[in-house]
């Protein structure tokens, strides 16, 4: 699973969100690193609901306005929790190998 | 975020918005437009009224990668997309091949071979006329044959002719020669062929006869001849073979055609695909569309081979390869009506052509449960 696919995952696991949530969501998440742009984030919206990990939850329309909200599907959140999973282990194997390095690595604390 | 916060449309920066998400696929702007734009919106700082030159990019490359990507999850999809690319670039080298043959010269017809092959034979006895004094071959006519042949399932249109005529003397090749150089033509020298004849001696025995054998070939307007004399002592033949040189711009068109023809075949079946949301309508069409690529593969591994032909044997001043030629009515496949390429190419193109309307019957799915409005 892509960087920008995991984020948008995340973003929705707890409420659903518009486009715009999404993006900003997405900021956060990642610290400020990950700023989707427009084009990526319904070229990936459009991805994930044909494989059915999102749907849509519901549309706001007003004045030629539309927000067309997405929610985690019971799906999504399986495909996210193996994701979450996979890179615990890959994260706690990062971990173990880095204290087994010989000297101080600055910022990683003792077992 | 509530619906009070609503961005505020610039008029401006909303048309350029929309302008650029023309690059989408029409079904997809269906979708997604409304929705694109109000996030473009609220992502646009304040007071902009253009969009940036990277944001212009953006949307144009996510545009133009939504017009080629087939909706995900659907592994079969892409092995039909892909066999669809390959029948798509298959018939675009056809057409190709098709247009160049356009530009070459005609060959001509059976009127113009027999006069050519009457000038060939110009002053020669022919054998209905051997061993009359003053007698003079009135060339390929009542003992001789010419035609044009139209063509075989390899390459493009072929003349040919041939006369009989009497010994040794029957036929004077570099008279012939000399006179397609008085008319125009550009003439090659004149080789000599070996050949074997053999006729059976009153005790039953062959013998073998001498041979004196001639060739050389020709070419004028865009047109090549070869002509050939195979004489012996007791009677001989003079042939001639017509054909169109052909030009530089074959091989160019094949590849632009064949490439041309995958893009198109890959945009095809992403279509299609594309408006095909619900299973049922989309296992119909599927299955129409797998009987539509197996009826045209035959005649696509045809093109192929056409193609292979086209460039294998490139400028060796013979009867030019040409892919579309496949569909000329012969013998391209050991089994099978000689029409079977283009039978199989109908159908297959009214096959593809039935699983475009199943998909346009089909409205595009709309997403959404409720629509809320203030």
């Amino acid at each position: 699973m892509q960087e920008p696919t995991f984020l948008i995952l995340t973003a929705l696991a707890t409420q659903p969100l518009h486009g715009y949530g999404i993006v900003q969501s997405v900021l956060d998440l990642s610290s400020g690193d990950v700023k989707l742009r427009p084009g990526t984030l319904y070229g990936a919206l459009d991805r994930l609901a044909e494989q059915g990990l999102i749907e849509v939850d519901r549309e706001e329309a007003v004045e030629g306005r539309l927000r067309r909200y997405y929610r985690l599907s019971d799906s999504g959140a399986s495909a996210l929790t193996v994701e979450v999973d996979r890179l615990r282990k890959r994260a706690a194997a990062a971990e173990e190998q880095l204290r087994r390095r010989p000297g101080i690595i600055p910022g990683l604390s003792g077992a | 975020m509530t619906t009070s916060e609503w961005p505020e449309a610039d008029p401006t920066l909303e048309r350029a918005y929309k302008r650029l998400l023309r690059v989408y696929p029409s079904n997809y702007r269906d979708r997604h437009e409304q929705e694109i734009v109000t996030t473009l919106l609220e992502m646009a700082q304040p007071g902009q009224s253009r969009p940036g030159r990277t944001e212009v990019w953006h949307l144009i490359g996510s545009g133009l990668r939504q017009r080629f990507r087939l909706p995900a999850g659907r592994p079969l999809l892409w092995v039909v997309a892909v066999l669809v690319l390959l029948i798509g670039g298959g018939f675009g080298a056809a057409v190709g091949s098709w247009a160049s043959e356009r530009t070459f010269a005609s060959v001509p017809d059976d009127a113009g071979i027999r006069a050519l092959q009457t000038s060939l034979l110009a002053g020669t006895k022919s054998w209905t006329d051997a061993g009359t004094e003053a007698g003079t071959g009135s060339g390929a006519g009542s003992d001789g044959v010419a035609t044009n042949d139209g063509g075989t399932p390899w390459f493009g249109e072929t003349g040919w002719a041939t006369s009989t005529v009497s010994g040794f003397d029957g036929w004077d090749a570099d008279r012939a020669r000399q006179e397609l150089a008085a008319a125009g033509w550009r003439v090659g020298a004149i080789d000599h062929p070996s050949g074997k004849s053999t006729t059976m001696a009153e005790d039953g025995t062959l013998v073998d006869l001498p041979m004196r054998n001639s060739r050389f070939r020709a070419e004028r307007d865009g047109v090549s001849i070869e002509v050939s004399g195979w004489l012996t002592e007791l009677q001989g033949s003079v042939n001639t073979e017509l054909w169109a040189t052909g030009n530089a711009s074959l091989l160019p068109l094949i590849v632009i055609g064949g490439l041309a023809g995958m893009l198109a075949g890959w945009l095809f079946v992403v279509a299609v695909a594309r408006r095909l949301q619900r299973p049922g309508a989309a296992r119909a069409a599927g299955a129409l569309a797998v009987i539509a690529v197996l009826t045209l593969a035959l005649p696509a591994v045809a093109f192929y081979g056409n193609v292979i032909r086209a460039f294998r044997y490139a400028g060796n001043n013979e009867p030019v390869f040409t892919v579309h030629s496949a569909l000329t009515p012969g013998p391209y496949w050991p089994f099978g009506p000689q029409w079977l390429n283009l039978a199989l190419l109908a159908a297959g193109l009214v096959l593809g052509a039935g699983v475009l309307v199943a998909a346009r019957l089909r409205p595009a799915a709309t997403a959404g449960t409720q629509i809320v409005t203030n």
